[in-house]
């Protein structure tokens, strides 16, 4: 009995250290967020500050920031929905119907999670800085899209498996066309499921920094770069850099609250039951 | 499945995806096998047709040599330690003697490092954490009367350093896969090893993990891959640098591209970087599923005698 309970607490102590450790970096980024630069950088660091909203208001609220912001909500967002529209359909085909070459299709839409992503760096930016296309929100959806595709297809093709063919049947002998079976029966029984995907996928592009750095500009600088950028401008500014760095993070922590269950279907793209 | 004449609309419904992915995936990695033949400088006027010249300056190039094995090397490393630890912690969450909800929030908590930017992680290490003044590992360390862990001096301090962070931000994915994969193992078959008389140890080594191994596989595929085409993690916190023993080979990619403006060359790394992580994946997975069905056959053939 004793045994039992001794290997209880070692059990609760490793996760509730595990725990505090995975939030450590982030309570680190809230707190530094809220000091004074003087304060930011003292050795040792300090614990006792007087905090401030003045990063925020002079970093956060600053236009090229806010515009890195509505840069990086275009892109990902103009991705993750054509990613779904072309997804509601093919996942629907590849769930329900067997045909010659479906398994060559897998495998081609599938391929693309082995390309690393500088290897499709190289070639876009000659491409694109021959037609005149660098610092453009198209070139970058279109980059976007070899990232999301594979995802949501994927994803929408596991939550299609997950409803009996029955129901398909019924919707047809009550005299529904494919259209409507899809639009009225289908979609909107895995409509958390696409919302789910979707919101993976934005998160995905929200956080990529290789594509948005070789091939966005001036104009179009997504948050990551942004990032990067200013670090330079305040290397020594800590303060400034992590009120950045939690805005950065938001989206991120409203997923995890809202769509979490999601998350092993999507990482593992229906690999392994969630 | 539905009816044999429908089969044109399944067509209809899939190629519009496949002819995507194919121009927006596939036809760059084509054109980036045809630049990779050419002296392509950016900065040059003529790009002349130089064959595989390209390729051989590489497989002679050191650090090309040194950036692939780093690459493998390292992932291979981070890779095994985040299918261990994430294992064990999956056990325990998993472990019938901890409350359902504690297990449920630790297992949110703990997605937080892996939905978080790498940019922003990276910075958050190199500055907030590694930093020798006004970092809080080293002003941790130093209150425990430690020596001072500095990442940025010297080899083999960049790649623990980046390591660590690594598998930090990492771990959690092979957690989750791991305790969905133990969940969905049958109550039934523990009782029964129970019964038998397997205590923890012998239920988890002939039991447990057996019925887990897909999973196991399926999760270290997975961080591998992802693993091998790291890139941010590493750009923020070392840049390749000191020298350049830590560049793997997207920063060696994008180094030639990017500082050096050699196109070509740049190319050639890129193609030679996706054939070895196709090849390496698609290795391991074949030499995987080929052994799971010659288990399968000899369990038949058990069966029927």
């Amino acid at each position: 009995m004793i045994r039992k309970k001794v290997s209880k607490i070692v059990v609760y102590f490793v996760l509730c250290t595990y725990s505090v450790l995975s939030m450590l970096p982030f309570l680190l980024i809230v707190f530094t967020s809220f000091k004074m630069k003087k304060d930011a950088l003292s050795n040792p660091p300090t614990i006792w500050f007087k905090p401030t909203l003045s990063n925020y208001i002079e970093q956060v609220l600053n236009t090229d920031v806010l515009k890195a912001i509505g840069n990086s909500l275009i892109i990902a967002l103009a991705a993750t929905i054509v990613a779904i529209a072309l997804g509601i359909f093919s996942a629907y085909a590849m769930s329900r119907y067997n045909f010659k070459g479906k398994g060559i299709s897998q495998g081609i839409i599938l391929s693309l999670r082995l390309i690393p992503p500088i290897s499709l760096v190289i070639p876009y930016f000659i491409i694109f800085s021959k037609l005149g296309m660098l610092d453009n929100y198209f070139s970058m959806i279109i980059m976007y899209l070899t990232i999301c595709l594979p995802l949501i297809v994927w994803m929408m093709k596991s939550f299609y498996d997950e409803i009996p063919i029955d129901l398909d049947e019924a919707a047809k002998i009550d005299g529904c066309s494919r259209f409507q079976l899809l639009r009225h029966v289908l979609l909107p029984t895995i409509a958390p499921g696409i919302f789910a995907a979707g919101a993976l996928t934005f998160i995905v592009m929200w956080n990529d920094f290789l594509f948005a750095l070789y091939i966005t500009g001036f104009d179009t600088r997504t948050l990551p770069v942004e990032i990067y950028n200013s670090i330079g401008y305040y290397s020594l500014d800590w303060g400034k850099m992590s009120a950045v760095a939690v805005v950065a993070i938001i989206p991120a922590i409203i997923f995890i609250a809202f769509a979490q269950k999601y998350i092993v279907k999507g990482l593992t793209m229906g690999a392994v039951k969630g | 499945m539905l009816g044999e004449k429908n089969k044109w609309i399944a067509y209809k419904y899939t190629m519009p995806t496949v002819a995507v992915v194919v121009i927006v995936g596939l036809l760059p990695i084509l054109y980036s096998i045809f630049i990779s033949l050419f002296e392509f400088e950016l900065t040059a006027e003529a790009q002349p047709f130089i064959g595989i010249k390209n390729y051989i300056t590489l497989l002679s190039d050191g650090r090309f040599i040194h950036a692939a094995t780093f690459t493998v090397s390292f992932a291979l490393i981070a890779t095994t330690a985040e299918v261990i630890l994430g294992f064990t912690l999956a056990y325990l969450l998993y472990s019938k003697n901890i409350a359902p909800k504690f297990s449920a929030t630790v297992r949110v908590l703990m997605l937080v490092p892996y939905m978080v930017a790498p940019v922003v992680i990276s910075y958050t290490f190199k500055t907030l954490i590694y930093d020798v003044n006004f970092g809080y590992l080293n002003a941790f360390l130093k209150l425990l009367n430690l020596p001072v862990f500095n990442m940025f001096e010297g080899q083999t301090n960049a790649a623990i350093g980046v390591m660590i962070m690594e598998i930090f931000l990492r771990t959690p994915f092979t957690i989750l896969i791991l305790y969905s994969g133990l969940s969905t193992i049958s109550e039934h078959i523990i009782e029964a090893a129970k019964i038998d008389g397997a205590g923890t140890w012998m239920r988890l080594r002939r039991v447990i993990i057996p019925i887990l191994k897909p999973v196991i596989f399926v999760s270290f595929i997975f961080r591998f891959m992802d693993a091998l085409k790291m890139f941010d993690e590493m750009f923020v916190l070392t840049r390749g640098g000191p020298g350049y023993s830590t560049e793997n080979l997207s920063l060696y990619v994008s180094s030639q591209g990017f500082e050096f403006f050699h196109m070509g060359k740049a190319s050639a790394a890129a193609v030679i970087f996706f054939l070895l992580v196709a090849i390496v994946t698609g290795a391991l997975y074949i030499t995987f599923n080929m052994k799971i069905s010659l288990r399968r056959q000899e369990n038949d053939k058990k069966k029927s005698i």
